[in-house]
C-alpha cells in the first residue's frame, strides 16, 4: 500500500492530505513542495486517487478498485497529467490543457490536474492556469508540483495552498550510493542531487559526478585566487562538462553545496558534501563572512531561476563568476 | 527652395556587434558573423572592427578569415534577432521625425526640419550617443541635403571621420566629393565604371561637368540618373511608405534609472502602450503585430531581448497592445534591472473599417480616446495621463515637458 | 469473452467507431476499440474524449443471424492494428475470443491473430441514459439544424464558450444558438419531448463535434433521440450512440440582442443578392476586409458596391420585391451575410435595419424558425 508507505516518510503531508479528503475540505488549488526524492508526485497520484475511490476509507484510497487502477495507468479522463516535454511544458501541451479547461469533463464530477515540474510553465501558460483557477466552471481541483514554489508566478503562489514536503534523509541516500559502489565523497554529493536528474544517467553518472565535483573545486578556489583564470576554465572545461540546461542545473547545485559547507564549517557543525576538502573549506571559511556566503548562495540561486528563463548558458555562468569574485 | 536636412545613419559592423551584445566577453575580441561556421568555405557575412583590424574582410571564406587571424570567433547569424533590432532602431528614430525610411537592414534615411549645420551635426552626435547608450548599436551619420549626398557622405567620409559623422552639400562638394574616383560614386558598379573610365571620365567631378546630353544620348533616363547622382540632385522624398519594411509604429524610452521591478516597469509600457496607440490612430491604422524591446544592465553587461507577438484581428487599442505588451516582457525577462524599453505596432493596415461587435460596444471607448488625442494635441501630451503615471516610475510627464524644450 | 460475428456488420460497425480514435490522444487507453459482448449482441465504442461513438450489433434482427455469443465479456484491443485487420479477414465469419491476461484470438478461415488487449475495466465510462432531458426530432430536421448554425461559430479560443452552439429548450420548442460575436444564427423547432416538458439552457456543443455528428447524419425522417447529461449529450440512432462532452462555462444572453423593431425594412430575392455579394467580393477580398456597402435607392431599389485602393470600385443595383422605413446607407462584411445566405432555403429574405451603427437581421419570408443577426462594419 503507498498511501501507508508514504505516510510512514511524510507524517505531516499525508495527514493532511487525508483530512482535507475525508472531511470533504479540499481546496481548489495546491502546490506541493519538495526536493526530489521526497515523493510528492506519489503524494499527488494517492491524493487523486482518494477522490475518486469507491471505497476510499478514513481519506485513503483503496488502490486496487477500478478508479484507483485508471488513475495510477493515465487512464481516467478526468485525471490530466502535464510533464515537461523537455526543458519545458510547451506550448502545444498549454494549449491542449487550456482546450481541456474549455471542457467539462467526461464522466462528470471532479476534474483534476496533476502539473509536474510546474516552475516550467512559461509565464503565459501560468497566466491562463490562473485565469481558470480563479474561475472554475466545473469541480476541479489542480496540483502544482515544484522544487520550489518560488518559482512560481506569486500570483499563482497567492492563490493556491501551499504544502511542503519534507526532504528525504539524507543519511539513508548516501548509505544507498554508497551500497552501489560509489565512493564516500561522491555518494555523499550524489545523495543531495535530485533522483530524477540521476535517472537519466545510471552508470556514466559516476564518473560524470566525479568530474563534475572536481571542475567544482577547481572553480572555487580559481574565483578566489586566480579571477582571469576562472573564466577560461569555465568555457573551455566547465561549459564543456555540464552541457545542457539540464546539466548545468546540476553544477549548479554542487556549487551551491560547497557554499552550504563553508557555511557549516563556519556554524561548527552539519552534514558535509564535500567532507574530504574540509582542509580547502576551513582556510576559506576563515576569508568570507557570513553575508558574503548568503551572498554567494543567493547568486547561485538566482542564476538557476535564470535558468529557467532561456538565458545564455555562457553568459550565465560568467555572471555567475565574476559575482562570486565579488562576493568572495 | 529650402535646405534640406537628411541623416544617413548607418550600423557599423551591424551582425557582428549585435552578436557581441549577446557575449558580452567576446567584446573586445575579434568576431564574424559567417553564414555556416562549420563549413570553412562559409563565407563572412560581417566582421567586427577587431576582427577588420586583422585585415579580415567581409564576403571572404571563412578559411581565409582564419588564415589572418586563427583564434577570430566564428558566429552563426540570427537574423530575426537583426530585424528585431533593426524594427526598434526605426522606431526608436520616429521619435525626432516621422520622416524614417529604412534603407536597409543597417541603413536609416532619417530627414529633419531645417536647421543650421552646426545643430544637425550636433544632433547627428546626440542620436549616435543615444544608439550606443540605449540600443547598443554604433552608428556613423551621413548627413546631406539630399539622399544621395547623405548616402555618399556616410560612406566615403564618415567612415574616416573621428566623430563618426560627415557632412556633404552642394557648398562642399566640388571640394571633398569631385575628386574621388568614379568607381565610388553611388550607384556606379564595375561595369558602368568601365564604361565611364573609356570616356575618359575618372572622378566624380569629372562626370559632374560631364555635357549632360552627351549622357542622355548614351543611357538614356540612366545617364541623366547619373548625372544628378555625382551632382548630388535628388528630390525624392524620404517616406516610410517607399520601402515595402517599414510598416511600423513605435515608441521608445529610456529610463532615468535602472527599474528592478514589474510594478515600476508596468507603467512605462501603459505610457509606451498609449503613445503607441495614440499615434497609429494619428495615421488612421490598425496594427496586427505587437513588438516589445528591453534592454537592461546588470554587472556591466548589456542584455536586450526582443520579441513579438501576432494577435487575432488588428488594433489601436493602447490596452490591448498593453495587455500583449505585458505578457510578451513578462514572459522573457531574466530579472535582469531594466535601462530603455520600447514598444512597436507593426503588420499596419489603414483603420479606415471597423467590425462592430453584437456584444460590447466599443462604441465608449473610441470617443474616449478621441477626445484624450484631441486633449493632448491642444494641451500637451501631459495633459490626460493614466493615474500610474503619476507614481515615481512613471516618464510622461518628465518626457512631455522635455522633448518639447530639445526638439520643438 | 468468445463469439462469432458475420464480418461484414462488423468491418462497417468498426470503421463507424474508428471515427472517434485519435492517435494523439493522452490517455492510453483511448488508443483501442472497446469490444463487448452480451447475450443480446455486440458493442463497439471508440472515443477521443471529446467525441465518443458506440455501435451495437445485435444477435440477429428477426431476419439474419449476426452473431453468435459463446461467453459474455469484452475487450479493448488497439484501434489502429484491429481496424486494419478486421477489414482484411478472408472468411465470412469472424471468431474472437479472450483469454486470459487479455490475449485476443481473432479467427477467420484459416488465419488467426494473436492480439494483446488492454483491461477493459480501465475504459471511460460513458454517461448512463437520463430520462430527464430526452427529446426526439427527425434526423433531416437535425441535420438542417446543425448546418444552418455551425457555420457561425467562432474559431478564436479567447472566448472559448462561443466555439460551440448552445441550446435553450422551453416546452417543446428547442432553439440553438451560435455566434462569433461579429454575426449571429439562430434556428428554433419544435420537438418531440420524451418526458414531459423540456427545460434545457446552457447547453453548448463543441463546433467540431457537431461537424463530426453532421457525417453520420442521414438526410431521413427517422428519429434521433437527443439525450443532455451534466456533462454530455447524446445522439441516439438505431444501433448507433454519438455522444459529445459539452463545453463548460456561461454562454452570453443573446435574446435580447434582437432587435424588435426596424427602421429600414426589405424584401428581396435570396439567390440575386447573393450572387449580387459573391461579384461585390471580387474586389473587397483583395482589400482583405470583405466589406460590403448598401445604400436603399428610390423606387425600391439598392445599391450594392465595394472598392478596393489597388483594383477598383463596383457598383450593382437590385430591384427590392418591397422596401419600407428610412434611407439607409451600412456596410457590413460580406462574406458573413453570404454565409448565411447560403443556409437559408427560402427564395425571399427580409431584411431588417435598426440603423447603420446597430445590428440588423435576415429572415426567411415563409417561415420564423431562423434568424440570423449581424453587427455593421463603421467606416471612417
Amino acid at each position: 500500500m503507498k498511501w501507508t508507505e508514504m505516510e510512514v516518510e511524510q507524517p505531516t503531508v499525508m495527514t493532511m492530505l487525508r483530512q482535507a479528503v475525508k472531511k470533504d475540505r479540499l481546496s481548489h488549488a495546491y502546490i506541493f513542495e519538495g526536493m526530489h526524492g521526497s515523493r510528492k508526485e506519489e503524494a499527488a497520484l494517492l491524493m487523486a486517487q482518494s477522490i475518486f475511490c469507491a471505497r476510499q476509507t478514513e481519506g485513503r484510497p483503496c488502490e486496487s478498485c477500478v478508479e484507483c487502477k485508471r488513475i495510477a495507468h493515465g487512464n481516467h479522463p478526468d485525471v490530466m497529467f502535464l510533464h515537461p516535454d523537455g526543458d519545458s511544458i510547451k506550448k502545444a501541451q498549454v494549449e491542449a490543457l487550456q482546450k481541456e479547461f474549455t471542457y467539462k469533463g467526461m464522466e462528470a464530477g471532479t476534474k483534476v490536474y496533476l502539473v509536474h515540474q510546474a516552475d516550467t510553465m512559461t509565464a503565459s501558460a501560468g497566466n491562463s492556469l490562473l485565469k481558470f483557477l480563479e474561475e472554475p466552471a466545473s469541480p476541479t481541483m489542480a496540483v502544482l508540483l515544484t522544487e520550489n514554489a518560488h518559482f512560481l508566478l506569486p500570483t499563482i503562489q497567492s492563490r493556491a495552498q501551499r504544502i511542503s514536503f519534507a526532504p528525504p534523509l539524507l543519511s539513508t541516500r548516501t548509505a544507498y550510493f554508497q551500497e552501489q559502489g560509489m565512493s564516500p565523497a561522491s555518494a555523499g554529493l550524489l545523495a543531495r542531487l535530485p533522483d530524477e536528474t540521476l535517472a537519466n544517467y545510471e552508470e556514466e553518472s559516476k564518473e560524470w559526478i566525479v568530474q563534475g565535483r572536481a571542475l567544482v573545486i577547481q572553480l572555487i578556489s580559481e574565483v578566489q585566487q586566480r579571477p582571469q583564470q576562472a573564466l577560461l576554465t569555465l568555457q573551455e572545461k566547465w561549459l564543456v562538462h555540464f552541457k545542457d540546461r539540464k546539466e548545468l542545473d546540476i553544477g549548479l547545485d554542487l556549487l551551491l553545496f560547497w557554499y552550504r559547507d563553508l557555511l557549516s564549517v563556519q556554524k561548527a557543525g552539519g552534514e558535509f558534501a564535500y567532507p574530504d576538502q574540509m582542509q580547502k573549506l576551513e582556510s576559506q571559511a576563515l576569508s568570507i563572512t557570513e553575508q558574503e556566503i548568503a551572498a554567494s548562495m543567493q547568486f547561485i540561486l538566482d542564476a538557476k531561476r535564470r535558468l529557467r528563463a532561456n538565458v545564455n548558458n555562457q553568459l550565465l555562468m560568467e555572471q555567475l563568476v565574476l559575482h562570486l569574485q565579488e562576493g568572495s | 527652395m529650402e535646405n534640406r536636412i537628411i541623416f544617413l545613419i548607418d550600423m557599423q559592423s551591424f551582425y557582428a556587434n549585435l552578436e557581441k551584445l549577446a557575449h558580452p566577453l567576446l567584446t573586445d575580441k575579434p568576431v564574424v558573423v559567417a553564414g555556416d561556421p562549420s563549413i570553412r568555405s562559409g563565407v563572412i557575412l560581417a566582421a567586427c572592427p577587431t576582427a577588420k583590424s586583422y585585415g579580415i574582410q567581409t564576403a571572404e571564406p571563412i578559411w581565409q578569415a582564419q588564415n589572418k587571424c586563427p583564434h577570430v570567433h566564428i558566429l552563426k547569424p540570427h537574423m530575426q534577432f537583426y530585424v528585431n533590432v533593426s524594427v526598434t532602431i526605426s522606431s526608436f528614430l520616429e521619435q525626432y521625425s516621422a520622416a524614417v525610411e529604412p534603407y536597409s537592414i543597417d541603413e536609416v534615411f532619417l530627414e529633419l526640419p531645417a536647421m543650421e549645420q552646426g545643430k544637425a551635426e550636433q544632433l547627428a552626435q546626440h542620436i549616435k550617443q543615444r544608439l550606443l547608450r540605449e540600443i547598443g548599436v554604433q552608428a556613423r551619420i551621413g548627413i546631406g541635403t539630399t539622399k544621395v549626398y547623405a548616402k555618399m557622405a556616410c560612406d566615403h567620409f564618415a567612415k574616416e571621420s573621428r566623430t563618426g559623422t560627415a557632412v556633404l552639400n552642394d557648398a562642399n562638394a566640388a571640394e571633398l566629393l569631385w575628386p574621388l574616383p568614379i568607381g565610388r560614386l553611388f550607384s556606379v558598379g564595375n561595369r558602368m565604371e568601365t564604361h565611364l573610365l573609356n570616356m575618359g571620365i575618372r572622378t566624380i567631378g569629372q562626370l559632374a561637368r560631364h555635357p549632360l546630353y552627351d549622357l542622355k544620348k548614351r543611357w538614356g533616363i540612366n545617364g541623366e540618373l547619373l548625372w544628378q547622382t555625382a551632382r548630388g540632385y535628388d528630390t525624392s522624398p524620404v517616406s516610410p511608405s517607399t520601402h515595402q519594411k517599414r510598416k511600423s509604429i513605435g515608441h521608445h524610452m529610456t529610463l532615468p534609472r535602472d527599474y528592478y521591478h514589474w510594478s515600476e516597469i508596468k507603467v512605462v509600457l501603459r505610457e509606451l502602450s498609449e503613445e503607441v496607440s495614440r499615434r497609429s490612430r494619428q495615421h488612421t491604422s490598425l496594427g496586427q503585430v505587437v513588438s516589445i524591446g528591453a534592454v537592461g544592465q546588470e554587472y556591466g553587461f548589456k542584455r536586450s531581448f526582443h520579441r513579438q507577438q501576432r494577435l487575432f484581428e488588428p488594433t489601436n487599442s493602447g490596452r490591448v497592445i498593453f495587455e500583449t505588451a505585458s505578457a510578451l516582457f513578462k514572459e522573457y525577462w531574466d530579472g535582469t534591472p531594466i535601462r530603455s524599453l520600447g514598444i512597436s505596432l507593426s503588420s499596419l493596415q489603414p483603420a479606415h473599417y471597423k467590425q462592430l461587435s453584437l456584444f460590447d460596444t466599443d462604441e465608449d471607448l473610441d470617443s474616449l480616446y478621441h477626445t484624450i488625442d484631441q486633449l493632448k494635441d491642444k494641451y500637451g501630451m501631459d495633459a490626460v495621463l493614466h493615474a500610474s503615471s503619476l507614481s515615481p516610475a512613471g516618464q510622461a510627464m518628465i518626457r512631455a515637458k522635455k522633448i518639447g524644450g530639445h526638439y520643438k | 469473452m468468445h463469439f462469432t460475428i458475420q464480418r461484414d456488420a462488423f468491418v462497417h460497425s468498426v470503421q463507424h467507431v474508428n471515427k472517434a480514435v485519435s492517435s494523439r490522444t493522452t490517455i492510453p487507453i483511448l488508443t483501442g476499440i472497446k469490444i463487448e459482448a452480451t447475450n443480446y449482441g455486440v458493442t463497439l465504442t471508440g472515443s477521443d474524449s471529446d467525441i465518443s461513438i458506440e455501435t451495437f450489433i445485435p444477435a440477429s434482427d428477426g431476419e439474419k443471424e449476426y452473431v453468435t455469443i459463446k461467453e459474455e465479456g469484452s475487450i479493448v484491443l488497439q484501434a489502429r492494428f484491429f481496424a486494419e485487420i478486421v477489414k482484411k479477414l478472408p472468411g465470412e465469419e469472424i471468431e474472437v475470443a479472450v483469454q486470459d491476461q487479455f490475449a485476443t484470438t481473432l479467427r477467420s478461415g484459416s488465419v488467426v491473430f494473436n492480439l494483446n488487449g488492454l483491461d477493459p475495466e480501465e475504459y471511460p465510462r460513458l454517461p448512463q441514459l437520463d430520462e430527464d432531458n430526452h427529446f426526439q426530432m427527425p434526423q433531416n430536421l437535425l441535420k438542417d439544424m446543425v448546418r444552418q448554425t455551425v457555420f457561425a461559430v467562432s474559431t478564436q479560443e479567447t472566448r472559448p464558450v462561443l466555439t460551440g452552439v448552445n441550446l435553450e429548450g422551453e416546452e417543446s420548442e428547442l432553439i440553438c444558438t451560435a455566434t462569433d460575436s461579429h454575426r449571429l444564427a439562430m434556428r428554433k423547432a419544435s420537438v418531440e419531448t420524451k418526458t414531459g416538458a423540456m427545460s434545457l439552457s446552457n447547453v453548448v456543443i463543441p463546433g467540431k463535434s457537431l461537424n463530426e455528428l453532421n457525417k453520420v447524419l442521414e438526410d431521413s425522417t427517422e428519429l434521433v433521440d437527443i439525450i443532455v447529461t451534466e456533462s454530455q449529450v447524446l445522439f441516439k440512432f438505431e444501433n448507433l450512440l454519438f455522444f459529445s462532452r459539452l463545453l463548460d462555462g456561461k454562454y452570453p444572453v443573446t435574446k435580447n440582442m434582437i432587435p424588435d423593431h426596424a427602421k429600414t425594412e426589405l424584401v428581396l430575392r435570396t439567390k440575386e443578392l447573393l450572387s449580387s455579394l459573391e461579384r461585390a467580393l471580387l474586389l473587397s477580398r483583395e482589400a482583405k476586409n470583405n466589406v460590403i456597402n448598401l445604400k436603399t435607392m428610390n423606387n425600391s431599389e439598392i445599391e450594392v458596391s465595394s472598392v478596393s485602393a489597388e483594383v477598383g470600385k463596383v457598383t450593382e443595383k437590385i430591384s427590392c420585391d418591397t422596401m419600407e422605413g428610412e434611407e439607409l446607407r451600412i456596410s457590413f462584411n460580406g462574406k458573413n451575410i453570404m454565409d448565411a445566405l447560403k443556409v437559408i432555403d427560402s427564395e425571399t429574405i427580409k431584411i431588417r435595419f435598426t440603423g447603420a451603427m446597430s445590428p440588423f437581421t435576415v429572415q426567411p419570408t415563409d417561415h420564423d424558425q431562423m434568424l440570423h443577426l449581424f453587427s455593421p462594419v463603421r467606416t471612417y
